[in-house]
């Protein structure tokens, strides 16, 4: 009885698994016939930011640091791309090459600013990140002169576009008969690098190490109490989420083939944090839903602009500026009435189920 | 320089010839002004239930948080099996051996019951991000021993009903049994217990002295702060009494409860 | 000489300024542990308002004397600030009182954004002049030159904090606040109404922001919906380098920092051969909140804080 039962459930599983490939593999095609094609950039970006955003989940989510500069990681793997594969340098290195590099750099920079501030309460870490990472982008701003390293406010340009051997990624390709654009090609390459970040936290999270995260989230006190080497797993819990913003950095620096710091302003780390804390912070599918509703937002919210001009007959609020104060008005929102993100976690499901069986 | 009792009490349990686990020579502690602790000297010794009593703000949590590591001491030497453990971080003296409990419980509130003990396996394994992420060997088998240990744990002191659930939800006396299940899997030498029964009803209390009786028989020492004299007394093979950060008095429960220092420092206070 | 002296009036004037706001960070820390996020956004609130004020009336009663008109701008600025101050510790941090820590500064970025795109919407993107109402005064001082509006903001921003001691040491509220930001717990069982006392401390620091959000504007010449973020950032900075809870602190730590950034932003071309110019004065700040931070994290006249369990 119960073979058979685990049996179908293994079936099922399969099933659900092959369906949900089947429609990640259709999805920037339906997008495509069904929206329009500036839409499938914009699922290409979705899947950026599920990158960005499952990495800073596991520094606030899982360890519960509230890290305010993340997105200086972000500008790291950017930039290092942008050093390595364009003509700024004339360096043109392979993306095979520099994406590790930007990720394991990012890394390296995760533990070398988290070393000194990992002492610090909760709050006053988020203010020393915060620190952090308007000193990166005030640098980024500024060492253009005397030597010219980060091009100043212009930023870099004409940054290569990721090439296996003479396969160039953001040209259209004719595969088995298909027609493949650049932003498609984008789309399945991003996706790879997604499900892979998506494992990696998946199979964190229920692991040894992963459990420590959550029990210094829980209370650090107990945590250290308890055998964990309460320093070194907050330095790996950085330099975790930090390699994740690397990886995220290089792949957008190839995606746009242009950076400025622009791109990484605290705003930036402030919509990833948006995301998680939307979604659920610690909770992966919740994360995701928050990343992928957060970067299609501003899409959204362009029809605000159609109904204004239909109600009044005039824009009176650019739906552009609307973004970031509905950002504002979740974070309050969610904190005040949902803290534990819109979609609540498997282990309250477990719990419930727990108790009815 | 005073020890003030020496501790002559060999009790039926214990013979003369066994180690000291603990030796706290000496210890000070002061916060500013307020002498925390002063020259506090104590031995316990392998196998046996060694008690600390005295009034509340007698500095009994203070010691606790100095020989566990959470405090730093300002003078004197602890000693665990000879090996110095004052100066060390928290997860290093528990490394050496020595877990303990919370006064005021201080579980993972959003974790299962499971996790909070997969928890304390933490310093007895070794799997890395590696590991986990690829699911190696050696970290499968790894879990899978964590894992029974841990249901074996939870099962011990008499929670594994509640496996699944998460630690700020079970009633509040199971919550300070899943503590002590969770320092049982750091596998330590000697376990430190601040004030377990504290809060638990007449039924909740003899299940805990005979799990604490268990642990005793199976090898464990314990070291136990507990205001419940009659749990202590029929516990702890020795006492110690601390009275305003000195230690006036020790010995086994019948010489303190008859000790004059002793009745003094209670005079007035309900509990003796 | 006279560079030397510049740098050191500049530093004073920003640094009186830094300090105001640096107390509404420091007294709401002091008794809710709580970083007001928001601070440097009420700061800007009360710099536009008492521009759109000022501006209204420039142009109702063109003959009016400017420090006229700069009072009402602040008699409008000073009640709305407090108003929002109260709302948002209402609205945003009260509930959450007894949530686990990261909730209430989540929310206080969410308040300090709303505050932004809200002042965006109102205000426009662009940089608002501040009407030339003052006067224009500029006096000379061995080779260093002060105006009348820095003249005005030392003198203005002096009295505030005077008058603020005065009113922690010999009022019943300060009392009451002083008592509160030992022991919430204590206070309130020695009948001390925690939640007036809190609202009051909000209040008190949303009216310093206002007053020095008018300040800023003025020395600057202008205001922007953007300015409150790194106003209130330096002068977060200010109060931790003063030690987070003390009074004292936050106007030592204002005037210091002031002075590091003047003297900083003066003198860097020199110290690193002409590599890093004046425009990285924005950067001094967060080194010297880092350094505090690692080095000594209870600031420079806070008690080191006793090791907790």
């Amino acid at each position: 009885m119960s073979s058979v039962l685990s049996l179908n459930k293994t079936r099922s599983r399969w099933l659900t698994f092959g369906l949900l490939a089947l429609g990640l593999a259709l999805l920037p095609f339906l997008v495509d016939a069904g929206l329009g094609r500036s839409w499938v950039r914009l699922l290409d970006l979705a899947l950026l930011y599920v990158i960005l955003a499952l990495g800073l989940n596991i520094v606030v989510g899982y360890a519960g640091l509230l890290d305010l500069g993340y997105v200086a990681f972000y500008a790291l793997g950017a930039y290092v791309y942008a050093w390595l594969s364009s003509p700024h340098f004339g360096l043109h290195l392979p993306f095979w090459a520099v994406l590790p590099l930007g990720a394991a750099l990012a890394a390296l920079f995760g533990v070398l600013l988290g070393a000194p501030t990992l002492r610090l309460r909760g709050d006053y870490l988020a203010i020393v990140t915060l620190g952090f990472g308007e000193i990166i982008r005030i640098f980024l701003n500024n060492l253009n002169a005397p030597v010219n390293i980060t091009n100043g406010p212009q930023g870099i340009n004409l940054i290569d576009p990721v090439r296996l051997g003479s396969f160039d990624l953001s040209q259209s390709h004719a595969l088995f008969g298909y027609t493949f654009t650049g932003i498609h090609l984008t789309y399945y390459l991003f996706l790879l690098f997604t499900l892979m970040v998506i494992f990696i936290s998946m199979r964190l999270e229920d692991s040894r190490i992963g459990r420590a995260w959550v029990a210094i989230r829980e209370d650090e006190i107990a945590a250290a109490a308890t055998g964990i080497n309460t320093r070194n797993l907050k330095l790996l819990a950085f330099a975790m989420g930090a390699t994740f913003g690397g990886l995220a950095g290089g792949l957008f620096a190839s995606f746009q083939g242009f950076i400025s710091p622009e791109s990484f302003n605290l705003m930036e780390s402030i919509m990833i944090l948006c995301m998680i804390v939307l979604g659920g912070m610690g909770h992966i599918p919740g994360v995701i839903f928050g990343a992928v509703v957060l970067t299609l937002l501003p899409e959204a919210l362009r029809y605000t602009g159609d109904w204004q001009r239909n109600l009044f007959g005039q824009i009176y609020i650019d739906p552009a500026d609307l973004r970031m104060l509905l950002f504002g008005v979740a974070l309050v929102a969610v904190m005040l009435y949902r803290p534990a993100g819109l979609l609540p976690s498997t282990r309250r499901r477990r719990e419930f189920a727990d108790a009815q069986g | 320089m005073s020890a003030p009792k020496a501790a002559p009490s060999p009790s039926g349990k214990l013979d003369a010839g066994s180690t000291p686990l603990l030796t706290v020579s000496g210890v000070s502690k002061a916060f500013g002004g307020l002498q925390a602790l002063s020259d506090i000297s104590l031995q316990v010794h392998t196998g046996e239930i060694f008690g600390l009593i005295g009034p509340n703000g007698a500095g009994k949590t203070t010691l606790f948080n100095a020989l566990t590591g959470l405090y730093s001491i300002n003078h004197g030497e602890i000693r665990l099996y000879g090996r110095r453990i004052d100066g060390r971080k928290p997860h290093q003296v528990l490394h050496a051996g020595l877990a303990r409990t919370f006064q005021n419980i201080r579980l993972f509130a959003e974790m299962t019951a499971l996790e909070n003990v997969l928890v304390g396996r933490h310093a007895r394994t070794t799997s890395g991000v590696v590991g986990a992420v690829l699911r190696l060997p050696g970290t499968r088998r790894e879990e899978a021993d964590s894992r029974e240990r841990s249901h074996a744990l939870l099962k011990r002191v008499g929670i594994a009903q509640h496996a699944h659930r998460l630690a700020k939800n079970l009633p509040y006396g199971d919550q300070r049994r899943l503590e002590i299940a969770r320092a049982l899997a750091t596998e330590p030498r000697l376990l430190a217990l601040d004030e377990p029964a504290a809060g638990m009803n007449p039924a909740e209390r003899a299940a805990l002295r005979e799990l604490l009786l268990q642990l005793q028989a199976d090898g464990l020492t314990l070291l136990l702060i507990e205001h419940d004299v009659k749990l202590v007394m029929g516990l702890c093979t020795r006492l110690a009494v601390l009275d305003y950060g000195v230690k006036i008095a020790e010995g086994t429960p019948d010489v303190v409860s008859r000790d004059p220092k002793v009745i003094a420092a209670y005079l007035g206070d309900e509990t003796l | 000489m006279d560079i030397f002296l510049q740098q050191l009036i500049n530093g004073l004037v920003l640094g009186s300024v830094y300090a105001l706001v640096a107390l509404g960070y420091t007294m709401v820390y002091g008794i809710l542990e709580l970083i007001n996020f928001a601070h440097g956004e009420i700061t800007m609130m009360g710099a536009m308002v008492a521009l759109s004020v000022i501006g209204a009336l420039a142009l109702a009663a063109p003959g009016l004397p400017g420090v006229l008109v700069l009072g009402a701008g602040l008699v409008v600025a000073i009640p709305v600030c407090v108003a929002l101050g109260l709302l948002i510790e209402r609205v945003a941090y009260r509930p959450l009182r007894h949530a686990p820590r990261l909730a209430p500064l989540i929310t206080a970025i969410g308040v300090s954004i709303i505050l932004q795109n809200v002042a965006m919407l109102i205000w426009g993107k662009q940089y608002i002049p501040f009407p030339a109402i003052l006067p224009q005064g500029r006096h000379t001082l061995y080779g260093a030159s002060i105006t009348d509006v820095q003249i005005a903001i030392l003198l203005l921003a002096t009295a505030i904090m005077l008058l603020l001691i005065l009113m922690v040491q010999k009022t019943r509220l300060g009392r009451a606040m002083r008592a509160t930001a030992q022991s919430r717990q204590v206070a309130s069982l020695m009948g001390v109404d925690v939640n007036r006392v809190i609202a009051a401390t909000f209040a008190i620091g949303s009216a310093l922001a206002a007053v020095a959000g008018v300040m800023v504007s003025a020395y600057y010449g202008l205001a922007h919906y953007y300015m409150g973020f790194l106003l209130g950032l330096k002068a977060f900075s200010a109060a931790v380098l003063g030690g987070i809870g003390n009074l004292g602190g936050a106007m030592l730590g204002g005037l210091l920092l002031g002075l590091i950034e003047s003297f900083g932003a003066g003198y860097i071309g020199d110290l690193t051969g002409g590599f890093l110019g004046s425009n990285y004065q924005d950067v001094f700040a967060f080194f010297v909140l880092i350094a505090v931070l690692v080095f000594r994290p209870s600031g420079l006249l806070g008690a080191r804080v006793v090791e907790r369990a």
